[in-house]
């Protein structure tokens, strides 16, 4: 079978196109899809943070893993520890672990996820900007769940390095870049442990 | 010297098109995450 001239052009037109669409769309396409997305269910897991929440769904024990979940931006990501952010490449965020403390200890845990990247879209944090100050979330740490209220939500430089600074008190910091395509800043969620029997 | 035809034109622009297209995707992806540290 011979292939003409013309056959090669119409594919490669076609080719062109989908390009084109790709890289226009793909930053808002989790954007589009969370229109649609079933926003009612509650945190996953037995405890606290489900309590604070729309009960509906499975519920599940407490897992194992360390994880972070987020109920309002529905997020539920393991997180990893490493040297360098490059431990989240396939997925997952990253808890700064060389000058960070433990969620357990006294101090500013840092958990990092990416936001977008052409690989892949959907990045671990990219519903960051949807965390409002007041919303619950968890940490699954060693099988332990830790409470937070989120005190503060704001945009930074990405040569804002003092987010990361030691605190004196149990802080958790969480950000990610801003916005969508570029590293231009950093979006930067702030929240403070709940103690325990102190939930509503 | 022999004259292009128009689907060899064609065929032409399409082939740049889709190299500009895969530099475009390449520099936007460098201005995003990687560079989260």
């Amino acid at each position: 079978m011979k292939i003409s001239h013309r056959q090669i052009n119409n594919f490669l037109t076609i080719v062109v196109i989908v390009g084109a669409l790709y890289i226009a769309v793909a930053p808002y396409w989790p954007n589009i899809t969370w229109l649609f997305r079933d926003k009612t269910s509650s945190a996953p897991y037995a405890g606290e943070l489900r309590s604070t929440t729309i009960k509906s769904g499975t519920v599940e024990p407490l897992p194992k893993d360390n994880r972070i979940v987020i109920p309002t931006a529905q997020i539920n990501l393991p997180i990893l520890e490493g040297s360098g952010i490059w431990v989240i490449d396939s997925g997952g965020s990253w808890r700064k672990d060389l000058n960070t403390t433990s969620p357990k200890d006294i101090g500013n845990t840092v958990i990092i996820a990416h936001r977008f990247s052409y690989q892949n879209p959907s990045g671990g944090f990219y519903h960051l900007d949807k965390v409002k100050v007041g919303d619950k979330l968890a940490i699954y740490w060693q099988g332990e769940e830790l409470l937070y209220t989120v005190a503060e939500t704001k945009t930074v430089p990405e040569s804002a390095t003092e987010i990361e600074n030691e605190t004196t008190e149990r802080t958790l910091t969480l950000y990610t870049c801003t916005p969508v395509i570029t590293a231009e800043n950093r979006l930067v969620v702030i929240a403070k442990p709940v103690e325990t029997g102190a939930n509503p | 010297m022999k004259r292009l035809n128009s689907e060899q034109i064609r065929t032409i622009a399409l082939v740049v098109l889709i190299i500009i297209e895969i530099g475009l995707l390449v520099w936007l992806n460098s201005n995003t995450d990687r560079g989260i540290s």
